[in-house]
């Protein structure tokens, strides 16, 4: 069995936004991660309407407390194997709302995180990174191109 | 003047409506906000700031006090306003007098008790906030629920908080007849983050980073109107070229936020290749923004007394040049999209409007100037470098989903024009502060407004000699709008529901520093409720 | 009419203007953006300014080592940079008295230890290899069974496996149900061997290892179709 959680599901993952109380600029820089320079789709990647089809979770802002509960089931609906993705720095630890009072932290209080990419917002490119370097693309080359 | 330290008219609370319905006849017939302050003797004073379509503004104030303040509602003179009190009722306590609003919470989560004290009042801690919400008071799946009340004819489809069409939480029942949408119940909240506390206990300075962070696309105009509020009562003006340099960035911010919304619109419209095109040639707009502040979406651009470092001439004439292109990008697409009938089709008449509409629900921005009244605020109180630079304004005569398109594109193209303009007139000078402002602000209350990508942007800040501010109010463009949104849904059909809403170009992270709404006059539906009928599994 | 035209001409415009999608090494690359703050520790100073001006408290003062002030030992302060709740905006660079923190053009996944999951790259076999291997195991399947079929009085070789050796014509195919049930489970048997071993293997199981395998499964099959 190669190793890692998402087996041969790697080379063609599919993604499951989830805006969890954010200021919409890690959204934004995902969703251009998507649009033509950034290219998500080049690796396989697909935005999924419905975490039923979705291999990856990409959560991105500050839990806030009403969104909690629906982070979880969003989470529990994901089919195994799945990785979460925390994209920007309030995804990773609250950022800069960490102690705000509706703010319960960054998402890892509320799922589990595979990986964690800071910046705020965080760069598209890095998306790009991380699911390349699960993708199995090496330093050089570019995969499937 | 709408800049500047306030000069508030204080009126008794039984006068309040005629005054307010007085100061409307005589010019000031648009609402901005209604801020609430805790004077922290156990009186609250709410300043209704009143606008009128050329620049000047009214503050009209009113103290309340005792254990249960309440103030007469203005609802019936001016629909807008209704969400502004509401807001003032969850944060502050300050109940409604007479408006047949509904009751429940608007942007708190719907358990968090009404016997606990308000968030925002100066006795009550962001960390006792925290723990009542954390308490065993305030249980999961309580935090919302399905607003609509439900008889036997009619059917309740619950649109969010999550859901394709949708890039933000937002959560609105529907009760739908067939295809038609009867009534609209919307809910907020779920990006409340309980920034106005936050930034009360937090210094100036790290609070302009804090304020930046409440929208990620307008986050320039957010720190600006900020700043300027806070320069006016600290009595500084900054340099010249620094008034420049910030309307450079605001105008590339509008540029990037209206590309955007066009490619959302395609998006939501069914056409993603416009979305694919738009977005690849905003990626241009995002370099020289990188290029110019360091960063793509939160630039940190804007500080107390100037900004934060300095863009040589000829950058600024390479920007020009660069955006000339873009502009040319975009026109040619949306040439070709506009003469589209389907596209045409599929905009005109949906979520049509009329100005007076518009003005009822105060609304701002492009969705007002779509339905023809000129309400800029870089015109009509200019800010900044507007008063030097020459550009027009674009009105269209009726409200809807392809004039927005229209108006929308007409701004971003005059931002290209404007950054020409300023790029030519730039003087010279130095921009950025000698040190960073870390010192405290004298006693004061003073607001500003800008024209945010959104519609007109408004920030109230009172001092009391501190590092911190006392109070930080602040009104996004969207509340309005999405009052405005909520009432053209009823009638209108389920599928044009996304055109909708994204017409007003809403951005609901401005919006929900706290907001709820909900029909509490009939059986209310608990999420377990709901997971039961739907059969157990979630 | 002309509105064709001129999406067409639109159309080939775009398709010679170049493509805008970067290359991954060119996306991923950080050389314009702020970057990430890190600290030069000889020059500082233990003031704790940037800990004060940092927006989202990401910064602590802590504890690390002595240093020697007006004849004393002291305990010297030093800021630690939480890189999660950092929000990259330079501001503690841009304070520091000393200027003892600089904004390194990385991005902030460098910055970051360990923020790629560990479970990275564990590459297949080529899908060639596999493609191959599975093809040649189904031809040698198929001659074998051609080899071993019955011969019948029109030909030396059955042209298919399990008709007899009656030429084929569209209406007179037959085929022996209990042979061709034995070839079914025969085949999948080899290719679930097969399957099983690159599963296994993974690429410490070199092709040629793969294909002598292979070769034993069917030189069992000939033994077990034997008659």
């Amino acid at each position: 069995m190669p190793a890692g959680p998402l087996g041969y599901r790697r080379r063609s993952l599919w993604v499951y936004h989830f805006n969890s109380g954010g200021c919409n600029g890690c959204d934004i820089e995902f969703v251009a991660a998507l649009t033509p320079r950034y290219d998500l789709e080049r690796l396989g990647v697909q935005l999924v309407p419905s975490p039923r089809h979705a291999d990856v979770l990409v959560v991105t802002g500050p839990i806030t407390r009403m969104v909690m509960d629906a982070l979880r089931t969003v989470y529990d609906q994901m089919p195994e194997p799945k990785l979460v993705i925390a994209f920007g720095t309030c995804a990773c630890s609250g950022g800069i709302f960490a102690d705000c009072y509706n703010i319960v932290g960054g998402a890892d209080k509320v799922v589990p995180v595979n990986v964690k990419i800071p910046g705020c917002p965080a760069r598209p490119g890095m998306l790009v990174k991380v699911l390349a370097k699960l993708y199995g693309v090496r330093e050089r080359g570019q995969g499937a191109g | 003047m709408g800049r500047g330290r306030v000069e508030k008219e204080q009126v008794p609370v039984e006068r309040l409506r005629e005054s307010i319905a007085s100061a409307m006849e005589s010019g000031f017939s648009h609402l901005v906000t209604i801020t609430c302050v805790d004077l922290g003797d156990g009186n609250l004073e709410l300043v209704y700031h009143l606008s009128s379509l050329d620049g000047a503004v009214r503050h009209l104030s009113v103290r309340v006090g005792g254990k249960s303040p309440a103030v007469p509602s203005l609802a019936q003179l001016l629909p807008g306003s209704s969400f502004y009190e509401r807001e003032n009722r969850d944060l502050f306590g300050v109940r409604i007098e007479g408006d047949g609003s509904p009751g429940g919470r608007f942007i708190l989560p719907d358990c968090y008790p009404e016997s606990a004290p308000p968030p925002l009042l100066k006795s009550v801690s962001a960390a006792q906030v925290r723990e009542l919400l954390e308490s065993a008071a305030c249980a999961r799946d309580s935090y919302f629920s399905v607003g609509a009340p439900l008889s036997p004819e009619s059917v309740v489809v619950p649109f969010g908080p999550y859901h394709p069409a949708l890039k933000e939480p937002e959560h609105i029942a529907l009760v739908v007849e067939g295809e038609r949408i009867r009534k609209a119940f919307l809910r907020i909240g779920f990006v409340h983050r309980g920034i106005e506390k936050a930034a009360e206990s937090r210094t100036f300075l790290r609070d302009v980073f804090l304020l930046e962070r409440v929208c990620g696309i307008c986050s320039t105009h957010h720190a600006w109107t900020f700043v300027e509020a806070v320069e006016s009562l600290l009595g500084v003006e900054p340099p010249s070229r620094a008034a420049f340099l910030r309307t450079l960035i605001a105008e590339l911010e509008r540029i990037h936020s209206h590309a955007l919304w066009l490619g959302l619109v395609g998006y939501w419209a069914g056409f993603e290749t416009l979305f694919m095109w738009v977005w690849g040639l905003r990626e241009a707009v995002m370099d020289i923004l990188e290029d110019a502040t360091g960063n793509r979406v939160h630039k940190s651009f804007v500080t107390i007394g100037g900004v934060r470092r300095d863009i040589p001439d000829e950058k600024v004439r390479g920007y020009a040049r660069k955006l000339a292109e873009v502009g040319r990008g975009i026109s040619t697409i949306m040439e070709e999209v506009l003469s589209n009938d389907q596209f045409v089709e599929r905009t005109r008449g949906v979520g049509r409007y009329t100005l007076e509409q518009a003005r009822k629900f105060c609304a701002v921005g492009p969705v007002r100037r779509a339905a023809g009244d000129p309400y800029d605020i870089r015109k009509i109180e200019p800010y900044g470098a507007y008063d030097k630079v020459d550009f027009p304004v674009a009105v269209t005569q009726e409200g809807d989903v392809l004039n927005l398109v229209k108006i929308r594109l007409e701004e971003l193209l005059t931002s290209i024009q404007i950054i020409s303009q300023l790029a030519e007139k730039l003087p010279s000078g130095n921009p950025v502060p000698a040190r960073y402002f870390m010192g405290t602000v004298p006693e004061g209350e003073a607001c500003a407004r800008t024209e945010a990508p959104r519609g007109e942007l408004f920030y109230y800040v009172k001092s009391d000699n501190k590092h911190n501010p006392y109070r930080v109010k602040i009104r996004t463009p969207t509340i309005p709008n999405i009052q405005l949104a909520a009432s053209l849904l009823e009638g209108a059909m389920l599928s044009d529901l996304p055109l909708i809403v994204t017409s007003i170009d809403p951005c609901f992270s401005c919006m929900d520093r706290v907001l709820v709404i909900r029909d509490g006059s009939s059986h209310v539906l608990t999420f377990e409720e709901l997971a039961r009928m739907r059969g157990g599994a979630r | 009419m002309s509105e064709y035209v001129r999406a067409v001409l639109l159309g080939v415009r775009e398709a010679l203007a170049g493509r805008l999608t970067e290359p991954i090494q060119a996306v991923t690359s950080n050389e314009r953006g702020r970057g990430v703050p890190v600290l030069d520790s000889e020059k500082c100073l233990g003031c704790g300014l940037c800990a004060r001006s940092c927006p989202p408290a990401a910064i602590k003062m802590r504890v690390s080592g002595k240093r020697v002030v007006g004849g004393r030992e002291v305990p010297k302060q030093e800021p630690f940079f939480d890189y999660h709740s950092c929000i990259y905006c330079g501001m503690c660079a841009d304070v520091c008295p000393a200027k003892a923190i600089r904004m390194v053009k990385a991005s902030p996944l460098d910055a970051v230890q360990g923020a790629l999951p560990q479970l990275l790259v564990i590459p297949l076999p080529p899908q060639v290899t596999t493609f191959l291997l599975i093809l040649i195991a189904v031809a040698l399947v198929y001659w074998v069974s051609g080899r071993l079929a019955p011969r019948g009085s029109h030909s030396q070789t059955a042209r298919e496996p399990f008709s007899g050796g009656v030429p084929l014509t569209a209406a007179r195919l037959r085929y022996y149900a209990a042979d061709l049930m034995t070839f079914a489970l025969f085949l999948l048997l080899a290719e679930a061997l097969c399957l099983l071993l690159l599963l296994a293997g993974g690429e410490s199981f070199p092709f040629g290892v793969l294909l002598v395998a292979a070769l034993v499964i069917f030189l069992q099959g000939l033994i077990l179709l034997r008659r």
